[in-house]
């Protein structure tokens, strides 16, 4: 088997993970936080020490500010919707998942707020600021932002991007669903509002969890659910302490110990090092593809940090599906389609169809991409 | 008993952090009913100095709900 969809979960998981879910469920598996018995005293021991965990990963000096949610996607709206008001503006990139387009777009159908899309040009740090700056309204609120695009790999100027909000009293929300566990990312030193993450992608957790990481002057107004956090139960309207205020209901315990478990691997790994391990066989196979007839790419050759380990491409005259297929029975999985990321497809002119997506992860090696190239190759040849 | 009452486990468990770092022995209990207001909540129970632990808070910026008992 070659897994190359780790854009979409990593995986395998390591083993670690798996033995920390596994020892939860077995040996602590009780509801942190909401009682004085051992177990419960255990679990809430477990979420605080991934919080502490998980703030230092991030550059968080306050593991308060470390908020588990169920997905990005799901903080990535909780951070937009508590943000929000009456008739504010909102920047987008050109490059943007649907799940910052989505609720974006919901809001600007309700007539609540409205949205402008900047465009990002590869490798061009001054035309893609600039284009931010060209589409900055006197009622911006926020730049939300995918760091890396799940599509191309593209990154984004985020060091650029987050001095121009900021000169511009813009907030800044990232979503970090590619670069979390890829690139360096300290939320305080870089100036980040809020950092939006997946825990089951680059930080090797669980499915089930995610992260939205608070800068340290950011106050979000609204709560996108309300419920009980097992903390000032007296009260009938939700806490206003981080980080009870966004986790309703009982947390993911076990994802939560995996997703520790997963940050553990990558310190042990180093994040650096496995980043360039990855782009590595990013440019193999971009470079093995570039030599093929009919193969179109999309970028420049990948490159450290201009991308993350992300290849999108097409083959002229044969679908995408059929590609992902072919791929997929000799055991090589990838990724056709949408990747959920219409306007980054729009963008770069492959909608309706799409490309095929190949993304590394930690466990990929050289041979894996040979493979990949070797039935491409056979692809190409069989259906002229 | 010295307790200091907390809203939630996690600002608990970060000034029990503090205080042990500070030298101080405390441990980590569900806040007693008599001194809970608002329901639910836990609490440090502090063996050593109540106001250098309360002290170690303030400098840290951790919030409390209240303090109970006083030093000897």
């Amino acid at each position: 088997m070659t897994y190359l969809d780790n854009a979409a979960t990593t995986f395998p998981k390591p083993k670690s993970v798996v033995k920390a879910v596994e020892d939860c469920l077995l040996h602590y598996g009780a509801n942190p936080g909401r009682s004085g018995h051992a177990l419960s005293m255990k679990a809430a021991q477990t979420v605080y020490d991934a919080r502490c965990k998980l703030a230092e990963y991030f550059g968080a000096c306050d593991p308060e500010r470390v908020i588990f949610t169920k997905n990005c996607t799901e903080s990535i709206n909780t951070a937009v919707k508590g943000i929000v008001g009456l008739s504010d503006h909102f920047i987008v990139s050109s490059l943007e998942h649907n799940s910052v387009i989505r609720p974006l777009e919901t809001l600007r159908v309700a007539k609540k707020a409205d949205y402008s899309v900047a465009k990002v040009f590869e490798n061009d740090v001054k035309r893609t600021t600039d284009s931010f700056q060209s589409v900055i309204k006197s009622n911006t609120k926020a730049f939300v932002i995918s760091h890396a695009s799940n599509v191309f790999g593209i990154t984004i100027p985020l060091k650029e991007l987050v001095s121009l909000a900021q000169a511009r009293g813009i907030l800044v929300i990232v979503d970090g669903a590619q670069t979390a566990g890829v690139l360096p990312v300290s939320v305080d030193k870089m100036g980040i509002d809020v950092f939006c993450t997946a825990g089951h992608k680059g930080l090797y957790g669980p499915f089930g969890t995610g992260l939205m990481v608070l800068g340290k002057k950011i106050k979000l107004k609204s709560t996108l659910i309300e419920g009980g956090t097992g903390s000032s139960s007296l009260s009938f309207l939700q806490s206003e302490q981080l980080p009870d205020r966004f986790e309703s209901g009982t947390l993911n315990l076990c994802g939560i110990a995996g997703l520790s478990a997963g940050v553990d691997f990558l310190k042990r790994r180093g994040t650096a090092e496995l980043y360039e391990h990855e782009m590595h066989l990013a440019k193999r196979l971009y470079e093995g593809l570039a030599n093929q007839d009919r193969v179109r790419l999309y970028t420049c050759s990948p490159g450290l940090e201009t991308h993350v380990p992300v290849v999108s491409f097409t083959i002229n005259g044969t679908e995408n599906n059929q590609v992902v297929e072919i791929l997929s029975d000799q055991g090589v999985y990838t990724r056709g389609g949408l990747q959920c990321a219409p306007m980054a497809h729009l963008f770069f002119d492959t909608a309706p169809e799409g490309t095929v997506r190949v993304s590394m992860g930690a466990f990929n090696q050289e041979n894996d991409i040979d493979r990949t190239l070797k039935i491409v190759k056979n692809i190409i040849n069989n259906t002229k | 008993m010295k307790l200091i009452v907390f809203e939630n486990y996690t600002l608990a468990m970060k000034a029990r952090s503090l205080i042990i770092k500070s030298g101080q022995i405390c441990e980590l209990i569900r806040t007693p009913a008599e001194h809970s207001k608002c329901g639910c909540g836990y609490s440090l129970m502090v063996e050593g100095n109540l106001s250098t632990a309360v002290q170690v808070l303030d400098q840290a910026g951790i919030s409390y709900v209240k303090r109970v008992g006083e030093d000897g």
